[in-house]
């Protein structure tokens, strides 16, 4: 069976006395399987010029407790600005639990049941991308 | 300090159109920090905390074994989450996630929980985590 492949890789040369490198990598199943995932949203991007919150995964499109796998990315980079801050708030629900800065990205599991949402720190023009890869 | 994370999503047979991406960056970071470890989490979420208390921004990174011991095998869910029990995320055996963690309320940490009321049902993790510069 097809399965979508995900590969991290974390590495550091000056961190600590000890180099840093660390990498693994998982296919990504639906849940208490070794089925792959078979829905995408495809990689996706959005343009903001305000700091209003919106939605870029709504949990009622989604069944809960499934194999859904999301990936977000800042698009800004670092040297945009000195003086603005290009960030973005993840949020779960109203919950706050991440917060991405010029460049960065992630990649996590999501249970469905709460909206993913992103919040700009800028009215100024930035970019997000994300994707979804769920479970039908 | 510098910690390089990269990402690669691949998949040429699913879909129509091929998933192959890779996005890397280069991320300031400083202490507090843990490099890669191991911890056996309970169902009790305190007694798994992996990142103090702090109102700072943390890039975490956590992976399910997918044992309970480094050989024996479970597929008990693994629940993350900040130490005011709210969630963050849900990982099976064998995956994981990298995010930069942020309450943005509270000063409070990271934990884990496993999805099982028995005292028994243990699952073994590693993680790693560094605070953002």
């Amino acid at each position: 069976m097809a399965t979508t492949t995900a590969t991290l890789s974390l590495t550091s040369a000056d961190m600590t006395s000890d180099a840093l490198n660390i990498n693994c990598s998982t296919q990504l199943y639906k849940i208490g399987t070794t089925i792959g995932l078979d829905g995408t949203t495809g990689l996706a991007s959005k343009t903001t010029t305000s700091t209003s919150i919106y939605t870029i995964f709504g949990e009622a499109d989604y069944s809960d407790n499934k194999g859904l796998k999301f990936f977000v990315r800042n698009t800004a980079s670092p040297n945009d600005s000195d003086e603005v801050a290009y960030t973005l708030l993840l949020t779960l629900g109203s919950q706050a639990v991440g917060y991405l800065g010029p460049g960065d990205w992630l990649f996590m599991p999501w249970d469905g049941t709460d909206d993913v949402k992103l919040t700009p720190s800028t009215a100024q023009s930035m970019k997000s991308e994300y994707m979804l890869v769920y479970e039908i | 300090m510098a910690l390089v994370p990269t990402l690669t999503l691949t998949d040429s047979t699913t879909f129509s159109d091929e998933i192959s991406f890779s996005v890397t960056d280069s991320l300031t970071v400083t202490a507090p920090s843990s490099s890669l470890s191991t911890i056996v989490a309970t169902a009790t979420g305190s007694q798994s905390v992996i990142v103090p208390a702090s109102t700072n921004i943390a890039y975490l990174f956590v992976r399910h074994t997918g044992t309970t011991d480094g050989s024996t095998g479970t597929t008990r869910q693994v629940d993350v989450e900040f130490t005011t029990d709210e969630a963050i995320a849900r990982l099976s055996a064998e995956e994981w996630l990298f995010m930069p963690v942020h309450h943005a309320e509270a000063d409070v940490g990271v934990q884990l929980h496993v999805q099982h009321s028995s005292p028994s049902d243990v699952v073994q993790l590693e993680y790693a985590y560094w605070t953002k510069g």
